[in-house]
């Protein structure tokens, strides 16, 4: 396994089965604090399913099964003692098609915090402005958060789902496919602003992209029908695959 | 090139205008029916607000209408809290199993029981428990267990057109299955249960068997204190043996437009509902991820 100092999550022999289906087979790798992580791998890879179970998404699911151990700062989140709720707090998930509630800006922002017993206007004000900021979208919508959410742009969205997350303060994002439908002028927007997210957060993202996954990532974490081929700093897993199927798959000599 | 006389053409013309006379004949006898009423109510209802009396009856019309929007709004008052809990439970909360099977297929079922079964309950069960003297209240929850079983199947029925996304993001922000359901499903999920809710009304208060059963009762009573307009107009009739009065068509043309409106009413709410989900977009829904 490759050595991180200050690992973030620890995964260990992390599996996930549908009914019978197997979606991931004994996953372990160390997640880096304060750095973002790109998973990569073709369609079916389980990349959004690895994603799912660092934050206990996964038991969505009626027939969902999940052995192994995921450790957020060594705590066990599938321990009989965590809380779940809590644990979706610290590590917060935005999915593929970020969709805002129909709510205006201002409400979709002030969502979280608000079920996390925030009632102050006051706090909820500085909260909504500060992850809008954070997420790159206060300059656009400041004169209008009352506005309905779901009338702004793709990209806004997008963002709005980012500051959605933000606002709660979590320790972990964790972004599915950050750039999916967005045309290129959004998409590169995403881009900067996972950039400057990675300095405050630990970043994990799940992407088809190998531009992306390139741009953003400091490691890449390589997936292959449910089994992690090869994980490494992006650098290294790109100048120097140890694995013929990440070199196949990152110069697309895939069949 | 295809021949413009060819025999599919013809059957396809001949198909073709066969449902649009069909369409606008079922169209022509509505508007006949409703030109009638109108024709013959509009006069005597007008004469009623301004005049405050029909010529040959009593000022009895507007306490009646009031009567009936109060027993209406009581029913779904009463019936409204129960239903959101079950429907609630059923979409949120039970787990995918034949006995939740089994609850939404007799939800189902006695949501589409003909209201003559109701009043039958309010007679049979509900009449010589509470007694005589209690006749509103024997027809309130007659109406609201009427209402209920409708109401827990629009209340599931609703939370479930709810796109998937929004449970998801909800509870991937730390909220519980309760935050989920009441801070964003619901929001969203209200409209179509009021736009529903205001249609069972309308269609409660067009219904004058519960009323009848519950009269039964009692033979000596005639359901003046819970008399709704559709049963003044019936018990009139036919205890009067005249034929249509002014009086009795513009109760008809003041009940059908009791029923427009709330009608209306809910087809207004439900197309706001429908503007909020069809936003987001059509992949999103049924899904979890």
């Amino acid at each position: 396994m490759v050595l991180v100092r200050h690992p973030k999550l620890v995964v260990r022999n992390l599996s996930v089965y549908y009914g019978d289906f197997q979606a991931l087979s004994s996953i372990s790798l160390n997640i880096p604090s304060g750095a973002a992580t790109a998973v990569i791998g073709g369609s079916g890879a389980g990349k959004s399913s690895l994603l799912r179970s660092l934050c206990r998404m996964n038991e969505l699911w009626d027939n969902v099964r999940t052995e192994g151990q995921v450790l957020l700062d060594g705590h066990d989140i599938y321990g009989p003692d965590a809380d779940v709720t809590e644990v979706r707090r610290r590590v917060g998930l935005i999915a593929r098609h970020p969709s805002p509630f129909p709510k205006s800006i201002f409400e979709n922002v002030a969502y979280g915090p608000r079920l996390h017993g925030v009632r102050d206007r006051r706090e909820l004000d500085e909260i909504v402005k500060r992850s809008l900021k954070q997420a790159g979208l206060w300059n656009e919508v400041k004169g209008r958060l009352q506005e309905f959410a779901l009338n702004l742009s793709p990209g806004q969205k997008a963002r709005l789902c980012i500051a959605r997350a933000l606002a709660v303060q979590p320790e972990v994002l964790l972004i599915d496919d950050p750039a999916y439908n967005l045309d290129p002028v959004s998409a590169a927007k995403i881009e900067d602003l996972i950039l400057e997210l990675k300095q405050e957060y630990t970043l994990v993202l799940a992407t088809n992209s190998m531009q992306q996954a390139g741009r953003v990532s400091d490691y890449i974490a390589f997936l292959s029908e449910g089994f992690l081929v090869e994980f490494g700093p992006t650098s290294d897993v790109f100048a120097r695959p140890k694995d013929k199927r990440t070199e196949d798959y990152i110069t697309g000599r895939f069949s | 090139m295809r021949d413009r006389h060819s025999p599919q053409t013809y059957t396809g013309g001949i198909i073709y205008s066969s449902i649009i006379l069909i369409s606008w004949l079922a169209a022509g006898i509505l508007i006949f029916y409703v030109g009638y009423l109108v024709f013959r109510g509009f006069g005597p209802l007008v004469r009623f607000f301004r005049d405050g009396a029909f010529a040959e009856t009593d000022n009895i019309l507007l306490p009646l209408w009031f009567r009936t929007l109060s027993l209406l709004f009581g029913g779904a008052l009463l019936a409204l809290p129960l239903a959101i809990g079950a429907g609630v439970y059923l979409s949120e909360y039970a787990r995918e199993n034949r006995l939740k099977q089994w609850m939404l297929a007799a939800v189902g079922g006695l949501a589409e029981m003909p209201p003559i079964v109701y009043g039958l309950f309010g007679w049979g069960a509900l009449a010589p428990y509470f007694g005589e003297g209690k006749q509103t209240l024997i027809f309130l929850l007659t109406s609201a267990v009427w209402l209920l079983p409708q109401l827990v199947s629009v209340t599931y029925s609703a939370l479930k057109e709810v796109p998937v996304s929004f449970r998801r993001d909800s509870l991937a922000l730390g909220g519980s299955r309760w935050q989920t359901t009441w801070g964003a499903l619901m929001p969203c999920a209200g409209r179509f249960l009021a736009a529903e809710a205001l249609g069972g009304m309308a269609r409660v208060g067009g219904e004058t068997a519960p009323v009848i059963m519950i009269a039964a009762a009692w033979p000596s009573f005639h359901g003046q204190s819970l008399s709704t307009l559709p049963y003044h107009l019936y018990r009139s009739v036919v205890e009067s043996g005249e034929v249509a009065s002014p009086h009795h068509f513009g109760t008809a043309l003041l009940l059908v437009l009791t029923s427009v409106c709330l009608q209306g009413a809910a087809l207004r709410l439900k197309r706001t509902g429908d503007s909020l989900a069809g936003s987001v977009h059509e992949r999103e829904r049924g899904r979890w991820y």
